[in-house]
């Protein structure tokens, strides 16, 4: 097992920069692990564990994100493929079903796609069907999660039929990392979007095709034979296991249902590890955080938050859902990343000062201070362990409120919570972070607007040079630290685990997405 | 689970009646029963129904969350009918549901009864498998300890059901996950092999979850198919063919058996139905695409009318079985007569 | 009076089954009897001795001198050593496996006693009244348990959950509401063997009114056979708590609960094992023992088959 390092200064520098992507390279990012390789071969079929089911239906527009920790992002892959995508070792971002994206000012850029791409419904993949797409994203009625990238373009206009010109409204040098990261990488055969039947029949150009599923227990996904990178995919089918019980995705492993799954903490990537399962882990900046929504009396209260702050022991967190085998957590920006900064360390927990806060607010309101921590299922044990931190507070009360996979989510989106639990692990800091902090953006969960905030961010999207992002993003550390937004407990690193024996070849992209299309199964 | 059973309501002398009245009685007594058994259905539809309206606050509103706009709100409401009348509602609801349409869900929009039907294998198998597993226990083990009523493998018997019946389900089915399937590695942890698919891959996924809902439920049939020998034992008819020399085994399976059985039946018909409700928890415990994974699933995702779905069309079956179960037993028990109970 | 050797080919079965099951018709087999007798009545004060033991943990926790049930005491997971607090070892997130062992005793007798005490009264008048009336009310009070009856009882829970939240009062009302047509099937059924009775047709001839027959006549007849099945319910009222918690579904954080604190641990069953067999112990022993009391509760006290 091995961690994925950023190269640091020079890659960072690179994707920015990096604005011719040669066509070609989208097989270059290979994030194995070390293991007998050979020529792949043809066959066989993978079944993979994933946390839950998709969040809604196979609807571009209705799967969340390009992240391996849900299985939005792995259906989406498998059915769509990827425009571009995000190698975690260099944390640059690639072309995949593009050519290249480049942009000389930071506002409009130049996507190529590839010559003859076809969608699997023989429709031709060409820069109108990914304008359509793009423009279908930014509709409210739609409620896409992408909708914060469709609605940063101020124009998109046809070149000619592999090219598409974007202008966005403002200068975004990392624009590439907002495609590689949302729903608009996944795009769909413009004939199924006007047909109104993607959510049940997706149509795309990725490696896969569905064939069946039963909601809350399997996805099968079969090979497409039109895929444009033939002669991948390898695998004749992908078998993709919603099961959102971490430990029963690993005893499903252990009993051989499964060849493979996610592992969202370390601890269970251990334990597979124990079991002989190969892993290979995402690092990360950010991660599993307590996210307040500043809309409301408690959680808006800064003295509230610095309070949760002070109490909560990141390292006692750990022990209790980790049994301590996370990586440490002392500051936002993992340790060699490029934006790590030592002196930028979350405050000590010091249960003295977060009392005195508590008190403080409990004396002006005339009473105990309650608020409802909401979190999904998955992070149970979390919240938990974070109440009996807090029970250690007098004049707080805390009520834990335990959801379905996606309603957390949903209902940070729509601003319907005090104190919820969300990831905001991520490769670099855009555009995730940036949307999060961004005033009226739908993603900003946190109804947080600091202008002084507002502005480092902006700072950080306009330049390539990586000193001033450093700049930019020292400046972050410290207003987080001031006005805590989140409080982030455990670093909750992905982790991909697979049965060595079977399948061969096992890479990934982002936070953890397997390549299926290279994958191969030994022994077929 | 832990559970009550309805029981039927039959008051049950021992004259046997004359052969020609049999037909008649049956058909009786299933008048009686459907007569009864009307009010009963409409009163658990209502009641299903009312479980969005007591949602507290505005159902529509409580399911999509306080910051939904008023047109979402309103469409909702809308879909539910939350509108118009109780009553009004309830007919349309109920003339739907008599078609088929359980609605829709509202987070996938899947039709209710699309999601319970391609479950509803999964569950019936297991709730058959269980019943197979219990009734190869329970018969031998029965006959057995009947024979030797007050021996000492009578006494073992009777410790290990009190056991067993104490054993709450989701623990038995824990230790099963952890023995068979952890530690011997025998059996699967988790997940479903369709019987199209590969039918000993089936039974295989099939076998631990039913044998922790067979296990809760050998327990209370041992006993009753028990104490039901033990009453036959000392008939008459079962001296005399004692006395003509008839095997004691031959004596046991023939003439003592059969008419021990029809608690036995009634208590297995019903358990069909209670065995749905204990399906609840093995189907979670074992990752099953059952209506009992549904169920939690839909609670847990604030689906409300998935859940309505559920429960009414649970209810309306284990409604249906016991009217069914109480036929056969009509059928089936040649001294039972409809007297006006 | 007693209970006869034969319990009937089968009383319109039993109306609980499980854990009660019918009583032991041991008395047909003869030498043996005298020595399960005796081993029996040991098991029933047993029984008896490890409910009061569970009963005076929970009724007295807040005077032990152990930790809360919320607070962290140490590393999470810890095994059993030589002091109260830690005298079980911590659970998952290091908090007292005895605190919260005693205080989820609290949790499940509360809920047992409260529920079961609902739904005996209910059912109970409701049973009386039917009973002794008859006719057009006794017809409405079948269907409605009928109809109550035809949720499977996790189902109805679960359901009743969904609508109300998951918290104490809404799991005490819905535990309730489960107990009620036992308890009126029960009620009903003695009411019909004492009202034929004697004195109940003495006290109709002198012209008692209708209620006044039924609450002074028949009522302290009818009490302790019914209230004989209470232990029986208890132990499933239990049951159906214990699993509701074991879904995530029961009394919400960080309140302790016996099923609670077994799915909360289930995950450490390899490791840690004995993070769930504290609780499942402690869980099973007391159903046990209910079940031992109310088999014996039953035996001694309901007459109805009898009577019938």
């Amino acid at each position: 097992m091995r961690f994925l390092r950023s190269r640091g200064g020079a890659a960072l520098a690179a994707i920015s920069a990096a604005l011719v992507l040669l066509a070609g390279c989208g097989g270059s990012t290979q994030g194995g692990a070390d293991e007998p390789s050979g020529p792949p071969q043809s066959g066989g079929s993978a079944t993979f564990g994933v946390t839950g089911d998709v969040s809604g239906t196979f609807d571009p527009a209705k799967l969340l994100s390009v992240s391996g920790t849900i299985a939005d992002g792995t259906v989406g892959s498998l059915l769509y493929g990827g425009l571009v995508e995000t190698d975690p070792k260099t944390q640059q971002v690639v072309p995949v079903m593009a050519k290249s994206l480049t942009s000389d000012d930071g506002t409009v850029w130049s996507l190529v796609l590839r010559d003859g791409l076809k969608f699997s419904d023989g429709t031709a993949f060409d820069a109108a069907a990914v304008k359509l797409n793009w423009e279908r994203h930014a509709d409210p009625a739609l409620a896409s999660g992408a909708r914060g990238v469709a609605s940063s373009f101020a124009s998109l206009e046809v070149v000619d039929p592999t090219t598409l010109r974007i202008t966005l409204k403002d200068i975004n040098f990392q624009f590439p990392r907002s495609l590689a990261l949302f729903a608009v990488n996944w795009i769909a055969s413009p004939a199924a979007i006007r047909a109104g039947t993607l959510g049940e029949n997706p149509v795309g150009a990725g490696p896969f095709l569905l064939k069946e599923r039963l909601r809350d227990d399997h996805m099968t996904f079969v090979r497409n034979p039109a895929y444009y990178d033939a002669p991948r995919p390898y695998l004749d089918q992908v078998v993709l296991r919603p099961i959102p019980d971490g430990a029963q995705r690993l005893n499903s492993a252990a009993t051989g249902q499964l060849d493979g799954l996610v592992a969202l903490t370390r601890n269970d990537a251990v334990q597979g590890e124990q079991q002989g399962l190969q892993v290979l882990s995402v690092a990360m900046s950010g991660g599993t955080s307590m996210y307040f929504n500043f809309a409301k009396p408690t959680s808006g209260d800064v003295r509230f938050r610095q309070a949760m702050r002070l109490a909560i022991d990141n390292a006692a967190v750990s022990e209790a859902v980790e049994q301590g085998n996370g990586p440490e957590t002392s500051t936002f920006f993992a340790p060699d990343t490029a934006f790590y900064d030592q002196a930028a360390a979350f405050p000590k927990p010091d249960l003295a000062a977060a009392q005195k806060l508590i008190d403080e607010m409990a004396a002006e309101r005339g009473g105990p201070i309650s608020f409802t921590f909401l979190v999904d299922q998955r992070n149970e044990q979390l919240g938990t362990a974070v109440q009996t931190q807090l029970a250690a507070l007098k004049n707080l009360d805390m009520k834990l409120e335990v959801a379905s996979q996606f309603l957390p989510t949903q209902r940070q989106a729509s601003g319907d919570y005090e104190v919820s639990v969300q990831n905001n692990f991520n490769l670099d800091p855009e555009p995730r972070i940036g949307l999060l902090l961004q005033p009226g953006n739908a993603r900003n969960f946190l109804r947080y607007d600091n202008p002084e905030m507002t502005a480092v961010m902006q700072a950080g999207r306009a330049t390539q040079d990586l000193e001033q992002r450093k700049a930019a993003y020292r400046k972050f550390d410290e207003i987080v630290n001031r006005d805590v937004p989140w409080v982030l407990f455990l670093r909750a690193n992905p982790n991909v685990l697979w049965d060595g024996s079977k399948l061969r070849d096992i890479s990934v992209f982002e936070d953890g997405i397997v390549h299926w299309d290279r994958v191969w199964r030994a022994g077929t | 689970m832990t559970q009550l059973t309805t029981p039927t309501p039959t008051a049950r002398p021992a004259a046997a009646p004359s052969a020609g009245s049999r037909a008649a009685a049956v058909g009786r007594k299933l008048r009686t029963r459907l007569l009864h058994i009307v009010p009963v259905l409409l009163l658990v539809t209502f009641g299903s129904m009312l479980l969005v309206d007591l949602t507290p606050g505005d159902p529509a509103a409580t399911i999509l969350g306080e910051s939904a706009t008023p047109d979402q709100v309103a469409a909702l409401r809308q879909q539910l009918g939350l509108d118009r009348p109780l009553f009004v509602r309830y007919g349309e609801w109920i003339a739907h549901i008599a078609q088929g349409d359980f609605g829709r869900s509202i987070r996938s929009q899947q039709p209710v009864l699309d999601a319970i039907l391609e479950r509803l294998p999964v569950t019936i198998e297991l709730a058959i498998l269980a019943q197979i597993m219990a009734f190869l226990v329970v018969i031998p083990l029965a006959l057995y300890t009947a024979y030797r009523a007050g021996g000492r493998a009578d006494r073992l018997a009777n410790v290990v059901t009190s056991g067993l019946v104490s054993m709450p389900p989701f623990l038995t089915a824990l230790l099963l996950v952890f023995v068979f399937a952890l530690s011997l590695r025998a059996f699967p942890a988790t997940g479903w092999v369709r019987i199209a698919d590969d039918p000993l891959g089936n039974l295989r996924s099939a076998f631990l979850p039913a044998l922790a809902l067979a296990l809760t439920e050998l327990a209370v049939l041992t006993r009753v198919l028990r104490s039901d020998l033990i009453a036959t034992l000392q008939e008459d008819f079962i001296l005399s063919a004692k006395a003509k020399g008839l095997p004691t085994w031959y004596v046991l399976l023939r003439h003592a058996l059969r008419p021990s059985s029809f608690s036995l039946v009634t208590l297995a018909g019903l358990s069909l139905g209670r065995l749905i409700g204990g399906a609840v928890i093995v189907e979670t415990l074992f990752a099953l695409p059952g209506i009992g994974q549904l169920l939690v699933n839909s609670i847990l995702a604030k689906d409300a009318v998935v859940v309505q779905g559920v429960v009414v069309f649970v209810a309306i079956v284990y409604v249906a079985l016991n009217v069914l179960t109480d036929v056969f037993y009509t059928i089936l028990d040649p001294r039972t007569r409809v007297t006006g109970a | 009076m007693k209970n006869s050797t034969t319990p009937t080919t089968t009383a319109p079965v039993p109306a609980v089954v499980e854990g009660p099951a019918p009583p032991p018709p041991a008395e047909t087999a003869a030498p043996p009897v005298a020595r399960a007798k005796r081993s029996r009545t040991i098991l029933v004060k047993l029984a008896i001795g490890w409910l009061a033991v569970v009963v005076l943990l929970a009724v007295f926790a807040d005077l032990l001198p152990i930790p809360g049930y919320d607070v962290r005491i140490g590393r999470p997971a810890m095994g059993p050593s030589w002091d109260l607090a830690s005298l079980l070892g911590t659970d998952g997130l290091g908090r007292s496996t005895l605190s919260r062992l005693i205080y989820g005793a609290r949790v499940s007798l509360a809920v047992g006693v409260v529920s079961v005490l609902i739904g005996m009264v209910i059912g109970g008048v409701l049973g009386l009244l039917a009973g002794y009336l008859r006719g057009g009310f006794e017809k409405v009070v079948t269907i409605l348990t009928d109809s109550l009856l035809a949720y499977p009882p996790l189902v109805l829970l679960l359901a009743i959950t969904s609508t109300l939240g998951s918290s104490l009062r809404s799991l005490v009302i819905s535990l309730g509401l489960l107990c009620v047509p036992t308890f009126t099937r029960l009620a009903r059924a003695n009411t019909l063997a004492f009202a034929q009775r004697e004195f109940v047709t003495a006290s109709r001839a002198l012209g008692g009114r209708p209620l006044r027959i039924i609450f002074r006549e028949i009522l302290p007849n009818v009490v302790l056979p019914v209230a004989s099945y209470a232990f029986v319910m208890a132990a499933v009222v239990i049951v159906a708590e214990g699993s509701l918690s074991f879904l995530g579904l029961g009394i919400p954080p960080p309140s302790p609960s016996w099923g609670g604190m077994i799915s909360a641990a289930k995950d450490r069953l390899a490791t840690q094992p004995h993070l769930v067999f504290i609780p499942a112990a402690a869980m099973f022993l007391t159903i046990f023992a209910l079940n031992v009391v109310g088999d014996r509760a039953r035996t001694r006290f309901d007459v109805r088959e009898s009577a019938l």
